[in-house]
């Protein structure tokens, strides 16, 4: 039988208002060689996940992935009132259990998408990690949110917004976004600039010259400007925000992204510089990953289901 | 504010460029909705890069492009195509065809044959990833999501799971839909579960919003027999059957008498929702029946027909079916098989482009034997192709 070498505990860790986060951990076989948070984008839940988990779990990291509240999967919250914030608390919350659980290690951010944002922002508070890895990370909150959805609401009034907006298929309530982004200060490219200034750890934004959603020039322009710390962009020649629609463009990728996640700091120069030289990764098979997908697939949907019967009380 | 003075280094680089092929496999959007020139000549660039490949690695084929005085450079025009070398598919039972250099192949697969020799055929990770770009793109003809995890579809498999099906080709590929969505398998240790399949069948047909069935013509009217004869109704309006695996196990089976059965037993709203696919284990892509009932190649395939002395035939002529499939690295693509059909000229009415393939019947006479055996010779003489 085909069987997958990522296997993965779940936990729980809560926001500051008490919300369940659930959380997949998956152990390498051996003493791991770094700790890694990994956070999927809108709509990407954290069995999404689990072909760059597998990448870097054989690879030897420790990996705490999870469904932020507020959103599709397991955690607490609908996606109805999803926001920015509901996603950089949850990703707060399991950075803070991974540092628990690990003393002494600092976990890396692999962040995708808007995961990206919402880790720029924690990065400036000083809060813990070793260096953000971006995956199509998003750097202009507002335009990216206008390219997914046609208009840019964040020039409307409140009460001139619809009653529900679609984003990737999930309906939202646009209120809570748009409070969100007003209070917190999400924006646009300007105040990305200013976080990414105060952020000292390196990051690495892995974009696409095609893609729709986050214009790869706009980041090479943000990250000369909030230059706070080393700051990398590597380009993908082809290919739009869903990089994974492409497994043979992907596997180029993630072997990039697993090195320059867990190679020493000194290296990333040099590891981005001479990606033609890098160093033989494990690489998880064809047949594990399809395995990997289906199983993961079926657990979400028998914890949903367990934890749906334990809501209603049913004996199970 | 903050000051926006830069204060620290900025590196830039650039991952090596995806090849077009991938591109084309891998594409979100339709690869279907090509114009006619632009679906030429891509995949004429793509095909004429693939003969490269496979001419510089596999000592096999270098042999008989070299037998046959071909060059790449002759590839100027669609038109070139038919002149590119192909293999017999009886090739691959007697020898491991490969362009396999550095130990890549991940699995060799079997055919699923009951009686004679079987056809071995190497599999590398790129070419079994864009195998299952293959079945997803197929998987667009019907309008599936094409999404990796449809949550509110299920997929019913008259076959094994992967697990069960080892390296034979059939079950495997036919487990692949897995990918797309929740999956039962009802092919265990070799016997059909008729009755677990049922109850699937009748659940989803009230509990998701999409089903797929999904088998060989010959298990999906077992469980339409099933059915019927245990009264169980099924409301099949959420419903499509795909089957593969050809006819050829159940002489007594006719496409009308098919349809209809299915049509009755699992609830279907009209024969639209029953789809045929086609692959073979030396073929790398699959082949998707659209809703006017025309099975498609996706737009970097290019099938066509040949004679017995495996001449190329012009569109409309019917022969034995020869593929040039640019999606496999580890063994070449260029092939010539058992089945008799012709390609369908011009364009399809459902809108979608692709060259549109009609699969007659499988030779199996004593008077078929003779003529793959004629062809078989005629490739051991060197004679195989113009």
């Amino acid at each position: 039988m085909t069987t997958t070498h990522l296997h993965s505990d779940q936990l729980v860790a809560y926001t500051g208002d008490g919300s369940r986060v659930v959380v997949w951990r998956s152990e390498p076989r051996s003493t791991p060689r770094g700790v890694v948070v990994l956070a999927g984008g809108f709509a990407q839940r954290m069995r999404h996940m689990g072909a760059i988990a597998a990448y870097l779990v054989a690879n030897g990291a420790l990996v705490y992935r999870f469904d932020p509240v507020r959103h599709p999967g397991l955690s607490d919250g609908n996606v109805g009132s999803f926001s920015l914030s509901a996603l950089s608390d949850s990703l707060q919350a399991v950075r803070e259990l991974a540092e628990k659980e690990n003393p002494g290690e600092t976990p890396v951010a692999v962040a995708s998408s808007l995961a990206a944002r919402a880790a720029v922002r924690l990065a400036t508070r000083g809060s813990g990690f070793a260096r953000l890895v971006l995956l199509v990370g998003v750097v202009d909150y507002r335009r990216t949110l206008a390219q997914a959805l046609g208009t840019d609401y964040s020039t409307w009034t409140i009460d001139e917004l619809p009653a529900t907006i679609t984003i990737e298929g999930q309906v939202c309530d646009p209120r809570a976004v748009w409070l969100d982004e007003r209070d917190q200060r999400w924006g646009g490219a300007e105040e990305t600039v200013i976080d990414l200034l105060s952020v000292r750890v390196p990051v690495i934004n892995f974009v696409s010259v095609s893609d729709e959603w986050v214009d790869a020039e706009q980041v090479e322009g943000i990250f000369r400007l909030g230059a706070g710390g080393e700051r990398y962009i590597v380009r993908l020649p082809e290919g739009q925000h869903r990089i994974s629609a492409n497994p043979v463009a992907l596997r180029t990728l993630l072997r990039m992204l697993t090195t320059v996640a867990l190679c020493p700091q000194d290296r990333i120069a040099e590891v981005v510089a001479t990606q033609d030289d890098l160093p033989v990764i494990a690489e998880p098979g064809f047949d594990e990953l399809v395995t990997l997908t289906v199983q993961e697939r079926a657990r979400e949907r028998a914890e949903a289901h367990s934890s749906a019967a334990r809501s209603s009380g049913a004996v199970i | 504010m903050t000051s926006l003075a830069p204060a620290g280094p900025l590196t830039t680089s650039d991952l090596p460029a995806v090849h077009e092929l991938d591109a084309l496999v891998f594409s979100e959007g339709s690869c279907f909705e090509f114009a006619e020139d632009q679906e030429r000549d891509v995949r004429l660039r793509v095909i004429r890069d693939a003969v490269a490949l496979h001419a510089e690695r596999s000592p096999l084929y270098a042999g008989l492009v070299e037998r046959r005085g071909f060059t790449v450079e002759r590839l100027q025009d669609e038109r070139d195509l038919p002149t590119v070398p192909v293999l017999p598919t009886s090739v691959f039972k007697r020898t491991l065809v490969t362009s396999d250099a550095g130990g890549q192949v991940v699995r060799t697969f079997l055919s699923s044959g009951t009686h004679g020799r079987l056809s071995l055929v190497p599999r590398d990770e790129t070419t079994l990833q864009r195998l299952l770009g293959s079945v997803r793109v197929g998987l667009r003809l019907l309008d599936a999501n094409e999404d990796t995890d449809a949550d509110d579809a299920q997929i019913i498999n008259l076959g094994p799971s992967r697990q069960q099906a080892g390296d034979i080709w059939f079950g495997y590929v036919m487990s692949l839909i897995e990918i797309i969505s929740e999956t039962g398998h009802y092919v265990v240790d070799g016997r059909l579960d008729l009755a677990g399949a049922a109850a699937h069948v009748a659940r989803a047909s009230r509990d998701v919003g999409r089903a797929f069935v999904v088998g060989p013509p010959v298990f999906v009217c077992a469980l339409a027999a099933y059915l019927t004869e245990r009264r169980i109704s099924v409301d099949g309006s959420n419903i499509t059957v795909i089957t593969g695996g050809g006819w050829k196990s159940h002489a007594a089976l006719d496409g009308p008498t098919f349809t209809r059965t299915a049509i009755t037993a699992l609830g279907l709203p009209d024969a639209s929702c029953l789809r045929d696919a086609f692959n073979q284990v030396e073929l790398n892509s699959v082949l998707m029946e659209c809703a006017a009932g025309r099975k498609h190649a996706p737009p970097w395939l290019y099938p066509m027909t040949r004679n017995e002395r495996l001449e190329p035939l012009s569109d409309g002529e019917p022969g034995l079916l020869s593929y040039l499939d640019p999606t496999a690295v580890s063994y070449p693509c260029f092939i010539v098989g058992d089945d008799l059909g012709r390609i369908t000229p011009g364009r399809c009415p459902c809108g979608s482009g692709g060259r549109l393939v009609e699969i007659t019947r499988r030779l199996d006479g004593p008077a078929d034997a003779g003529c793959a055996l004629k062809m078989q010779d005629r490739f051991d003489l060197g004679e195989a192709s113009p």
